[in-house]
Protein backbone atom coordinates (compact mmCIF):
# COMPACT_ATOMS: atom_id res chain seq x y z
CA UNK A 1 0.00 0.00 0.00
CA UNK A 2 1.01 3.44 -1.05
CA UNK A 3 1.54 5.84 2.26
CA UNK A 4 3.00 8.76 0.26
CA UNK A 5 3.43 9.62 -3.63
CA UNK A 6 5.39 12.83 -5.18
CA UNK A 7 4.66 13.52 -8.65
CA UNK A 8 6.93 15.68 -10.54
CA UNK A 9 7.21 17.80 -7.34
CA UNK A 10 9.43 21.06 -7.75
CA UNK A 11 10.02 24.20 -5.49
CA UNK A 12 11.83 26.90 -6.38
CA UNK A 13 12.22 30.04 -3.73
CA UNK A 14 12.86 32.83 -5.97
CA UNK A 15 15.14 31.76 -8.74
CA UNK A 16 16.79 29.02 -6.71
CA UNK A 17 15.46 25.87 -7.76
CA UNK A 18 15.26 23.92 -4.00
CA UNK A 19 13.70 20.52 -5.75
CA UNK A 20 13.40 19.62 -9.29
CA UNK A 21 10.92 16.95 -10.34
CA UNK A 22 10.65 14.58 -7.52
CA UNK A 23 8.99 11.54 -7.78
CA UNK A 24 8.83 8.76 -5.40
CA UNK A 25 6.74 6.56 -3.44
CA UNK A 26 6.67 5.13 -0.02
CA UNK A 27 5.24 1.93 1.16
CA UNK A 28 3.63 1.57 4.62
CA UNK A 29 5.74 0.00 7.04
CA UNK A 30 8.91 0.63 6.16
CA UNK A 31 11.43 2.90 8.14
CA UNK A 32 13.11 4.80 5.48
CA UNK A 33 16.20 7.43 5.39
CA UNK A 34 16.00 10.13 3.66
CA UNK A 35 19.66 11.33 3.38
CA UNK A 36 21.55 13.88 1.32
CA UNK A 37 24.08 16.49 2.07
CA UNK A 38 23.39 20.26 3.81
CA UNK A 39 21.67 22.38 1.36
CA UNK A 40 20.45 18.93 -0.86
CA UNK A 41 16.79 19.66 -0.12
CA UNK A 42 15.73 17.43 3.10
CA UNK A 43 13.98 19.69 4.96
CA UNK A 44 12.35 21.50 2.05
CA UNK A 45 10.80 18.37 0.69
CA UNK A 46 9.82 17.59 4.52
CA UNK A 47 7.97 21.19 4.69
CA UNK A 48 6.12 20.21 1.45
CA UNK A 49 4.90 16.93 3.16
CA UNK A 50 3.79 19.10 6.15
CA UNK A 51 2.24 21.38 4.17
CA UNK A 52 4.35 24.10 5.57
CA UNK A 53 4.77 25.16 1.85
CA UNK A 54 3.07 24.94 -1.15
CA UNK A 55 4.87 23.11 -4.43
CA UNK A 56 5.69 25.38 -7.31
CA UNK A 57 4.69 22.52 -9.39
CA UNK A 58 3.98 18.56 -9.24
CA UNK A 59 1.84 17.22 -6.25
CA UNK A 60 2.20 15.31 -2.71
CA UNK A 61 -0.34 12.65 -1.91
CA UNK A 62 -0.22 11.11 1.69
CA UNK A 63 -2.74 8.33 2.11
CA UNK A 64 -4.43 9.28 -1.12
CA UNK A 65 -5.15 12.73 0.17
CA UNK A 66 -3.61 16.31 -0.36
CA UNK A 67 -1.53 17.72 2.32
CA UNK A 68 -4.38 19.90 4.64
CA UNK A 69 -5.17 19.54 7.78
CA UNK A 70 -6.76 15.56 7.11
CA UNK A 71 -2.95 15.14 6.54
CA UNK A 72 -1.57 16.75 9.79
CA UNK A 73 -3.84 14.18 11.71
CA UNK A 74 -2.01 11.43 10.39
CA UNK A 75 1.39 12.71 10.07
CA UNK A 76 4.10 13.16 13.41
CA UNK A 77 5.97 15.55 12.40
CA UNK A 78 9.65 16.49 14.71
CA UNK A 79 10.72 19.72 13.08
CA UNK A 80 14.09 20.55 12.98
CA UNK A 81 14.08 23.22 15.46
CA UNK A 82 11.89 22.68 18.68
CA UNK A 83 8.69 24.18 18.95
CA UNK A 84 7.92 23.90 22.30
CA UNK A 85 6.74 26.82 24.44
CA UNK A 86 9.26 27.91 26.83
CA UNK A 87 7.40 29.52 29.38
CA UNK A 88 4.96 26.39 30.39
CA UNK A 89 5.09 22.89 32.51
CA UNK A 90 5.64 19.73 31.22
CA UNK A 91 2.30 18.90 31.84
CA UNK A 92 0.81 21.47 30.06
CA UNK A 93 2.77 20.85 27.47
CA UNK A 94 1.73 17.26 27.08
CA UNK A 95 -2.24 18.42 27.58
CA UNK A 96 -1.51 20.65 24.76
CA UNK A 97 -0.96 18.00 22.75
CA UNK A 98 -3.97 15.89 24.14
CA UNK A 99 -6.23 18.56 22.59
CA UNK A 100 -4.81 18.67 19.27
CA UNK A 101 -4.05 15.50 17.99
CA UNK A 102 -6.92 12.81 18.72
CA UNK A 103 -4.21 10.19 18.08
CA UNK A 104 -2.17 10.83 21.31
CA UNK A 105 -1.25 9.14 23.73
CA UNK A 106 -0.82 10.44 27.02
CA UNK A 107 -0.14 7.18 29.14
CA UNK A 108 2.80 6.12 26.51
CA UNK A 109 4.10 9.63 27.03
CA UNK A 110 3.80 9.80 30.68
CA UNK A 111 5.33 6.42 31.02
CA UNK A 112 8.81 7.29 28.09
CA UNK A 113 9.05 10.56 30.26
CA UNK A 114 9.07 8.72 33.66
CA UNK A 115 11.69 6.59 32.15
CA UNK A 116 14.00 9.67 32.07
CA UNK A 117 12.75 10.34 35.36
CA UNK A 118 11.42 13.82 34.20
CA UNK A 119 9.09 15.65 36.69
CA UNK A 120 6.22 16.93 35.13
CA UNK A 121 6.04 20.03 37.03
CA UNK A 122 8.95 20.90 35.24
CA UNK A 123 9.17 24.47 33.57
CA UNK A 124 10.56 24.02 29.80
CA UNK A 125 12.30 26.56 30.27
CA UNK A 126 14.52 24.78 33.03
CA UNK A 127 15.44 21.59 30.56
CA UNK A 128 18.89 21.01 28.61
CA UNK A 129 18.47 21.64 24.86
CA UNK A 130 19.36 17.76 24.82
CA UNK A 131 15.95 17.05 27.39
CA UNK A 132 14.17 19.38 25.23
CA UNK A 133 14.83 17.45 22.18
CA UNK A 134 14.35 14.07 24.02
CA UNK A 135 11.01 15.75 25.16
CA UNK A 136 9.80 16.47 21.63
CA UNK A 137 10.98 13.20 20.57
CA UNK A 138 8.77 11.54 23.16
CA UNK A 139 5.56 13.60 22.21
CA UNK A 140 5.85 12.42 18.54
CA UNK A 141 6.04 9.31 18.97
CA UNK A 142 3.60 9.42 21.60
CA UNK A 143 1.11 9.87 18.86
CA UNK A 144 -0.43 6.61 16.73
CA UNK A 145 -0.02 8.24 13.10
CA UNK A 146 0.32 6.70 9.86
CA UNK A 147 3.79 8.98 8.78
CA UNK A 148 6.15 9.46 10.86
CA UNK A 149 8.71 12.19 9.99
CA UNK A 150 12.11 13.23 11.68
CA UNK A 151 13.96 15.93 10.25
CA UNK A 152 17.51 15.48 11.67
CA UNK A 153 16.82 13.99 15.23
CA UNK A 154 20.25 13.39 15.54
CA UNK A 155 21.98 16.64 15.24
CA UNK A 156 23.95 17.71 17.66
CA UNK A 157 23.23 15.12 20.10
CA UNK A 158 25.73 13.25 22.11
CA UNK A 159 26.10 9.61 21.60
CA UNK A 160 24.25 8.33 24.59
CA UNK A 161 21.15 10.31 23.45
CA UNK A 162 21.82 9.03 20.30
CA UNK A 163 21.18 5.42 21.55
CA UNK A 164 18.47 6.81 23.27
CA UNK A 165 16.33 8.51 20.46
CA UNK A 166 17.29 5.39 18.12
CA UNK A 167 15.96 2.90 21.00
CA UNK A 168 12.78 5.08 21.85
CA UNK A 169 12.36 5.18 17.88
CA UNK A 170 12.36 1.74 16.98
CA UNK A 171 10.37 0.92 20.56
CA UNK A 172 7.24 2.88 19.33
CA UNK A 173 7.27 2.36 15.91
CA UNK A 174 3.88 0.97 14.75
CA UNK A 175 4.81 -1.83 12.13
CA UNK A 176 1.45 -0.45 10.12
CA UNK A 177 3.09 2.69 9.60
CA UNK A 178 6.03 4.28 7.92
CA UNK A 179 8.66 6.60 9.28
CA UNK A 180 11.36 8.88 7.71
CA UNK A 181 14.15 10.40 8.87
CA UNK A 182 16.22 12.85 7.45
CA UNK A 183 19.95 13.17 8.46
CA UNK A 184 23.22 13.43 7.48
CA UNK A 185 24.61 11.42 9.85
CA UNK A 186 23.93 8.09 8.16
CA UNK A 187 26.29 5.51 9.97
CA UNK A 188 24.75 6.15 12.99
CA UNK A 189 21.38 4.84 11.83
CA UNK A 190 21.29 3.41 8.83
CA UNK A 191 21.14 -0.45 10.32
CA UNK A 192 17.42 0.79 11.35
CA UNK A 193 16.39 1.89 8.20
CA UNK A 194 14.89 -0.27 5.15
CA UNK A 195 15.12 1.91 2.59
CA UNK A 196 17.20 4.57 1.46
CA UNK A 197 16.49 7.83 -0.60
CA UNK A 198 19.52 9.73 -1.60
CA UNK A 199 18.68 13.12 -2.52
CA UNK A 200 21.28 15.80 -4.13
CA UNK A 201 20.87 19.18 -5.77
CA UNK A 202 17.14 18.72 -5.25
CA UNK A 203 17.14 15.50 -7.08
CA UNK A 204 16.51 12.00 -6.02
CA UNK A 205 19.65 9.82 -7.17
CA UNK A 206 18.95 6.84 -5.68
CA UNK A 207 16.22 4.77 -3.88
CA UNK A 208 16.45 1.09 -2.47
CA UNK A 209 16.62 -1.24 -0.31
CA UNK A 210 19.13 -0.79 2.35
CA UNK A 211 20.36 -4.52 2.52
CA UNK A 212 20.35 -4.65 -1.26
CA UNK A 213 22.46 -1.60 -1.53
CA UNK A 214 25.08 -3.42 0.91
CA UNK A 215 25.09 -6.66 -0.64
CA UNK A 216 25.69 -5.06 -4.13
CA UNK A 217 28.41 -2.57 -2.89
CA UNK A 218 29.74 -4.61 -0.51
CA UNK A 219 30.05 -1.39 2.03
CA UNK A 220 27.87 0.67 4.16
CA UNK A 221 24.89 3.29 3.37
CA UNK A 222 27.83 5.61 4.72
CA UNK A 223 30.44 4.61 2.65
CA UNK A 224 28.33 4.41 -0.60
CA UNK A 225 26.91 7.85 0.16
CA UNK A 226 30.29 9.68 0.59
CA UNK A 227 31.29 7.74 -2.40
CA UNK A 228 28.33 8.80 -4.55
CA UNK A 229 28.44 12.20 -3.60
CA UNK A 230 31.75 13.37 -3.52
CA UNK A 231 32.00 17.35 -3.64
CA UNK B 1 27.37 -0.04 18.62
CA UNK B 2 31.43 -0.83 18.32
CA UNK B 3 30.53 -4.47 17.49
CA UNK B 4 27.70 -3.78 14.78
CA UNK B 5 29.07 -4.12 11.47
CA UNK B 6 26.72 -2.30 8.22
CA UNK B 7 28.84 -3.25 5.38
CA UNK B 8 27.11 -6.34 4.95
CA UNK B 9 23.01 -7.03 4.85
CA UNK B 10 21.86 -6.66 8.23
CA UNK B 11 19.54 -9.42 7.69
CA UNK B 12 22.14 -11.82 7.25
CA UNK B 13 24.16 -10.62 9.99
CA UNK B 14 21.11 -11.56 12.63
CA UNK B 15 20.31 -14.30 11.00
CA UNK B 16 24.04 -15.76 11.45
CA UNK B 17 24.24 -14.28 15.27
CA UNK B 18 20.57 -16.54 15.74
CA UNK B 19 22.62 -19.35 13.69
CA UNK B 20 25.38 -18.97 15.87
CA UNK B 21 23.05 -19.30 19.32
CA UNK B 22 21.68 -22.77 17.67
CA UNK B 23 24.41 -24.12 16.80
CA UNK B 24 26.51 -23.10 20.33
CA UNK B 25 23.20 -24.77 22.31
CA UNK B 26 22.24 -21.08 23.31
CA UNK B 27 19.28 -21.73 22.15
CA UNK B 28 18.23 -25.10 22.48
CA UNK B 29 15.97 -27.34 19.71
CA UNK B 30 12.83 -27.30 20.52
CA UNK B 31 12.91 -23.69 22.18
CA UNK B 32 10.95 -20.30 21.31
CA UNK B 33 12.59 -17.53 20.33
CA UNK B 34 12.20 -14.17 21.15
CA UNK B 35 9.65 -11.73 19.65
CA UNK B 36 10.62 -9.88 16.50
CA UNK B 37 10.34 -6.86 18.95
CA UNK B 38 12.68 -8.28 21.10
CA UNK B 39 15.12 -9.34 18.60
CA UNK B 40 14.66 -5.38 16.97
CA UNK B 41 15.53 -3.98 20.21
CA UNK B 42 18.27 -5.99 21.22
CA UNK B 43 20.02 -6.00 17.74
CA UNK B 44 19.34 -2.83 16.93
CA UNK B 45 16.90 -3.61 13.92
CA UNK B 46 14.36 -2.70 12.36
CA UNK B 47 11.41 -5.43 12.71
CA UNK B 48 11.44 -6.23 9.11
CA UNK B 49 14.96 -6.93 9.15
CA UNK B 50 14.30 -9.28 11.60
CA UNK B 51 11.80 -10.70 9.69
CA UNK B 52 13.51 -10.85 6.73
CA UNK B 53 16.27 -12.49 9.15
CA UNK B 54 14.18 -15.03 10.79
CA UNK B 55 12.42 -15.91 7.28
CA UNK B 56 16.60 -16.58 6.06
CA UNK B 57 16.58 -19.37 9.05
CA UNK B 58 13.14 -20.62 8.06
CA UNK B 59 14.26 -21.24 4.78
CA UNK B 60 17.13 -23.74 5.85
CA UNK B 61 14.99 -25.30 8.29
CA UNK B 62 16.31 -24.40 11.22
CA UNK B 63 13.25 -22.54 12.59
CA UNK B 64 9.56 -23.27 12.50
CA UNK B 65 6.95 -21.11 12.83
CA UNK B 66 4.06 -22.50 14.61
CA UNK B 67 0.91 -20.71 13.88
CA UNK B 68 0.20 -17.84 16.57
CA UNK B 69 2.45 -19.57 18.95
CA UNK B 70 5.58 -18.31 17.08
CA UNK B 71 8.71 -19.17 16.14
CA UNK B 72 10.60 -22.26 17.59
CA UNK B 73 13.87 -24.08 17.08
CA UNK B 74 13.62 -27.41 14.98
CA UNK B 75 14.08 -30.13 16.71
CA UNK B 76 16.17 -32.26 14.19
CA UNK B 77 19.24 -32.09 15.81
CA UNK B 78 20.65 -34.03 12.39
CA UNK B 79 19.65 -30.86 10.66
CA UNK B 80 21.43 -28.36 13.44
CA UNK B 81 24.95 -30.62 12.90
CA UNK B 82 24.40 -30.55 9.34
CA UNK B 83 24.27 -27.16 8.94
CA UNK B 84 26.86 -26.17 11.92
CA UNK B 85 29.13 -28.37 9.94
CA UNK B 86 28.83 -26.66 6.89
CA UNK B 87 28.81 -23.53 9.37
CA UNK B 88 32.24 -24.48 10.42
CA UNK B 89 33.84 -25.60 7.46
CA UNK B 90 32.79 -22.33 5.87
CA UNK B 91 34.91 -20.36 9.15
CA UNK B 92 37.69 -23.17 8.34
CA UNK B 93 38.20 -22.06 4.34
CA UNK B 94 37.54 -18.47 5.15
CA UNK B 95 40.66 -18.73 8.10
CA UNK B 96 42.77 -20.83 5.17
CA UNK B 97 42.20 -18.16 2.46
CA UNK B 98 43.28 -15.61 4.73
CA UNK B 99 46.29 -17.21 5.84
CA UNK B 100 47.21 -18.08 2.40
CA UNK B 101 46.60 -14.03 1.43
CA UNK B 102 49.38 -13.57 4.32
CA UNK B 103 51.59 -15.74 2.80
CA UNK B 104 51.59 -18.95 5.24
CA UNK B 105 51.10 -22.14 4.60
CA UNK B 106 48.70 -24.13 6.94
CA UNK B 107 47.41 -27.82 7.49
CA UNK B 108 43.70 -27.75 7.69
CA UNK B 109 42.08 -28.40 10.96
CA UNK B 110 40.16 -31.30 11.50
CA UNK B 111 36.78 -30.04 13.22
CA UNK B 112 35.89 -32.29 16.05
CA UNK B 113 32.52 -31.89 17.76
CA UNK B 114 31.74 -33.22 21.17
CA UNK B 115 29.14 -36.47 20.71
CA UNK B 116 25.92 -33.86 21.72
CA UNK B 117 24.48 -30.52 20.90
CA UNK B 118 26.11 -28.38 23.86
CA UNK B 119 23.29 -27.05 25.87
CA UNK B 120 22.50 -23.81 27.41
CA UNK B 121 23.45 -24.80 30.95
CA UNK B 122 26.71 -25.30 29.02
CA UNK B 123 27.01 -22.44 26.92
CA UNK B 124 24.60 -19.94 27.93
CA UNK B 125 26.26 -17.93 30.46
CA UNK B 126 25.49 -14.25 29.01
CA UNK B 127 22.16 -15.58 27.15
CA UNK B 128 20.14 -12.87 26.78
CA UNK B 129 17.28 -13.96 24.94
CA UNK B 130 16.22 -15.50 28.20
CA UNK B 131 13.55 -13.51 29.50
CA UNK B 132 13.93 -11.64 32.50
CA UNK B 133 11.66 -10.33 35.48
CA UNK B 134 9.29 -7.88 34.92
CA UNK B 135 10.97 -4.85 36.66
CA UNK B 136 14.40 -5.90 35.51
CA UNK B 137 13.98 -5.21 32.16
CA UNK B 138 15.96 -1.77 32.12
CA UNK B 139 19.38 -3.72 33.30
CA UNK B 140 19.12 -5.59 29.78
CA UNK B 141 22.09 -5.31 27.97
CA UNK B 142 20.60 -3.90 24.81
CA UNK B 143 22.79 -4.08 21.91
CA UNK B 144 25.04 -6.74 22.05
CA UNK B 145 24.65 -10.59 22.76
Amino acid sequence: MVLLECKNLSKNYGKKQALKDINFTIPAGKIIGLLGRNGSGKTTLIKLINNLLTPTTGQILIDNKAPGPVTKAIISYLPERTYLDRRTTIKKTLDFFQDFYKDFNKKTAQKLLKDLDLDEDQKISAMSKGMQEKLQLILVMSRKAKLYILDEPLGGVDPATRDYILDTILKNFNPNASLIISTHLISDIERILDEVIFIDKGQIVLQSDADALRAKYKTSIDAIFRKEMKC
Amino acid sequence: MNNLDNSTPVYLQIAEKLAIKIFGGKLEPGTQLPTVREIALSEWANPNTVQKALAELERDGLILSRSTHGKFVTEDVELIMKKREEYATKLTETYEQKMKDVGAEITMPKIMWPSNLPTSDYAGLNNNFKSLPKGQKKERKKWFF
